[in-house]
């Protein structure tokens, strides 16, 4: 069986956009550091299930609309 | 918690921990190049001990300033909880394993000129623990720049 390669894409900086709110103080609300938003926004990280239902809060909308596995 | 705090100490300990790679891969290293080439002129062993003096003070003083930081994020559980945050565990565990596999290897690597060539215990070891840490202070200098 042949697997194919998964990819999480995220809404992160679309939902930034919406909320005309910098990394640094999305970082500030989640309480980590811009460097972590900034991964996890170009895809460089995946975060945990706990970060995920964080940002999902704080921006309000559900975790599969910010994190999808395409 | 400012969110200030959080970039501001973010830099800072990654400035320390660079000049804290960079002060034990001198001191440490000029020290074993010391012990390493015994007979060589008189003149430049004292100016390797001079070097390796001022290097050690270096380590020293910056060895406070990290424990000062430290104690500061220490003190503030949401800032320790920010600055300590998932991601930067997962860097520093690739920090850790790329240490283990250099430590590994300069085992290894020491082990075969061993049986070549006679290497005293010590200084194996130095070399050993030298390269150990260093690869993984640069390992975590360089995870953490990007």
């Amino acid at each position: 069986m042949r697997m194919e390669k998964e990819e999480l894409t995220n809404q992160i900086k679309v939902q930034r956009a919406i909320l005309n709110i910098t990394q640094e103080d999305l970082a500030g609300e989640i309480g980590v550091t811009r460097k972590t938003i900034n991964t996890i926004e170009n895809g460089k990280y995946i975060p945990s299930t706990i970060l995920a239902i964080k940002l999902a809060r704080f921006f309000k909308v559900p975790v599969e609309e910010l994190f999808t596995l395409k | 918690m400012e969110k200030n705090d959080i970039e501001y100490f973010d830099r800072a300990r990654f400035n320390m921990k660079l000049c804290y790679a960079i002060g034990w891969g001198l001191w440490m290293g000029l020290y074993i190049l010391n012990n390493l080439f015994t007979d060589v002129n008189d003149n430049i062993k004292l100016g390797m001990a001079a070097l390796f003096f001022v290097f050690s003070m270096i380590y020293c003083v910056l060895m406070i300033k990290i424990i000062r930081i430290n104690k500061k994020i220490q003190a503030d559980p949401d800032l320790k909880a920010a600055l300590d945050n998932e991601y930067y565990s997962w860097l520093e565990n690739k920090a850790m394993i790329v240490g283990f596999y250099v430590f590994g290897g300069v085992s290894g690597v020491m082990m075969v000129v061993s049986v070549i060539i006679p290497v005293s215990t010590y200084l194996a070891c130095l070399i050993i623990s030298y390269l150990g840490v260093l690869s993984t202070l640069t390992a975590s200098v360089i995870f953490h720049r990007k």
